[in-house]
């Protein structure tokens, strides 16, 4: 199977970890995530003005090459870019003087009406793969508790969201399938302060400190993330929320694809954990979840 | 970067300040109130309530202010409520009753990650983030920044990711 696969501006560098042990993970599954053949940053924040045309080009044009290149399906590993193009293709969809305006200012371009779905790759393996067929090519079960952290862009707003945005069970039932056990708090669609970390780290630190202060008392051992902002602010940036409240103690954080490479039992090197918070090798090594 | 503490912080007297507000508005004539240290007087009448400002808001948002009734889902659930100085529901009420210097004074708008929590939970079905963006715009249309690029730490720059950055600007500059 192929899905046509729109990285993002943070993946090819910051958030390596993210996307190479996806691509790897996809391809246990029998799945080849065709990267579009050229592609721009999507803006990572919908534009919520509603006079703000121009900002809605950017991701309505990532859109478009993926219609041309012949995908019906385009796939988002980045939280904020799922969010990002699910709104503007909805846009597209159903607003029709916008989509006129748009059409019409994109004159080198063929005209776009929304005909590519956005889908989030936890949507893509619930919905086209399944959870028995992710539980067959479980070698190494996750025997830790790991707590799932939806954050804002997966689930707000509604008509986005890739599940109930209440409760949404769709990570829980990735952690299960990988052999994990999930642990239930009630923070994992609070907000972790977003891109306040560039304005005013302090607060973010604040909301980093709630979040990880619910999971650590629910006896987590691992917190697992789908967006390279939310990765920063709870993981690398940890030590705000330990500044702000002294009881945490250091709560290692994964991305899910990553988390999906270990139970695959795929190299250790595609997981780059040298760009995640110190301690995550440590963990694994700990449970022997470690390949080599 | 923006010193948010330079601002005096939300205390329990601006609820009983939005409260004097809210009579004053339902009271036919001018009146005058005053918060507890008689500092800042807000006056309501046709002159000082500024209406282009609500029109404005209204416009960039798309969301009719009116609808909101006051009941403060929105101030309850703000994961950033440590750090506002106003919660979403005083900026709202500021904003129905054209208070545009109190409105943009304080940080809330800033502060605001638009993560969509209060706009999932409010029982009138208003879009808060849209108009705490509309209260952004209304400032980085006159062309001012509230986050200095030029100003970013070296740290900062070597490890936050990409996206951190581009929705910072996006958000916070003009």
């Amino acid at each position: 199977m192929q899905i046509g696969y729109y990285p993002g501006c943070t993946l090819k560098s910051k958030a390596k970890n993210l996307e190479i042990a996806a691509i790897k993970a996809m391809e246990t599954l029998g799945v080849e995530l065709v990267e579009l053949d050229r592609w721009n940053c999507c803006g990572a924040v919908y534009s919520l003005a509603d006079d703000d045309l121009v900002h809605l080009l950017a991701p309505v044009r990532d859109l478009i090459r993926a219609r041309d290149q012949g995908h019906t399906k385009v796939l988002a590993l980045c939280s904020m870019c799922y969010n990002t193009l699910a709104r503007a293709n909805q846009v597209m969809r159903d607003d029709e003087e916008k989509r006129d305006a748009l059409n019409r200012f994109m004159e080198e371009e063929s005209d776009y009406a929304g005909e590519v779905e956005v889908v989030h790759m936890l949507n893509f393996l619930r919905d086209e793969i399944g959870w028995d067929k992710v539980k067959e090519a479980v070698k190494k079960p996750l025997n830790m508790k790991v707590a799932p952290y939806y954050g804002c862009t997966l689930t707000r707003p509604k008509s986005v969201s890739i599940d109930p945005a209440i409760d949404p069970p769709v990570f829980k039932d990735l952690i299960t399938a990988l052999g994990g056990e999930v642990v239930e708090y009630g923070d994992s669609e609070v907000c972790c302060g977003s891109y306040q970390i560039i304005a005013d780290a302090q607060s973010a630190g604040k909301t980093t400190a709630v979040i990880l202060n619910s999971a650590e008392k629910k006896g987590a051992e691992a917190l697992a993330l789908s967006c390279p902002l939310c990765e920063y602010n709870l993981g690398r940036k940890q030590n705000l929320a330990i500044e702000a409240n002294p009881a945490l103690k250091p709560l290692p954080t994964y991305y899910f694809t990553q988390l999906m490479a270990v139970a695959f039992g795929l190299p250790d090197d595609i997981n780059h954990f040298e760009l995640n918070m110190p301690g995550t090798v440590e963990l694994l090594k700990e449970k022997g979840l470690l390949a080599s | 970067m923006v010193d948010t503490k330079a601002q005096p912080a939300r205390t329990a007297s601006s609820d009983r300040l939005t409260l004097a507000v809210l009579l004053s508005f339902v009271l036919p004539v001018s009146c005058r109130y005053t918060n507890e240290d008689q500092s800042m007087p807000y006056t309501l009448s046709d002159r000082t309530i500024d209406m282009d400002f609500i029109e404005k808001v209204e416009f960039i948002s798309g969301q009719p202010l009116k609808k909101c009734m006051q009941c403060g889902t929105c101030a309850a659930v703000c994961p950033m409520n440590e750090t506002t100085q106003l919660t979403p529901r005083h900026v709202i009420h500021f904003t129905q009753l054209g208070q545009k210097d109190v409105v943009l004074a304080s940080n809330t708008h800033w502060v605001c990650a638009s993560c969509h929590t209060c706009e999932v939970r409010c029982p009138r079905g208003l879009d808060i983030p849209k108009i705490m963006e509309a209260l952004r715009q209304i400032v980085l249309r006159s062309n001012k920044n509230f986050v200095e690029p030029n100003k970013m730490t070296k740290e900062q720059l070597a490890e936050a990711p990409q996206l951190a950055m581009v929705s910072s600007f996006r958000k916070h500059t003009a």
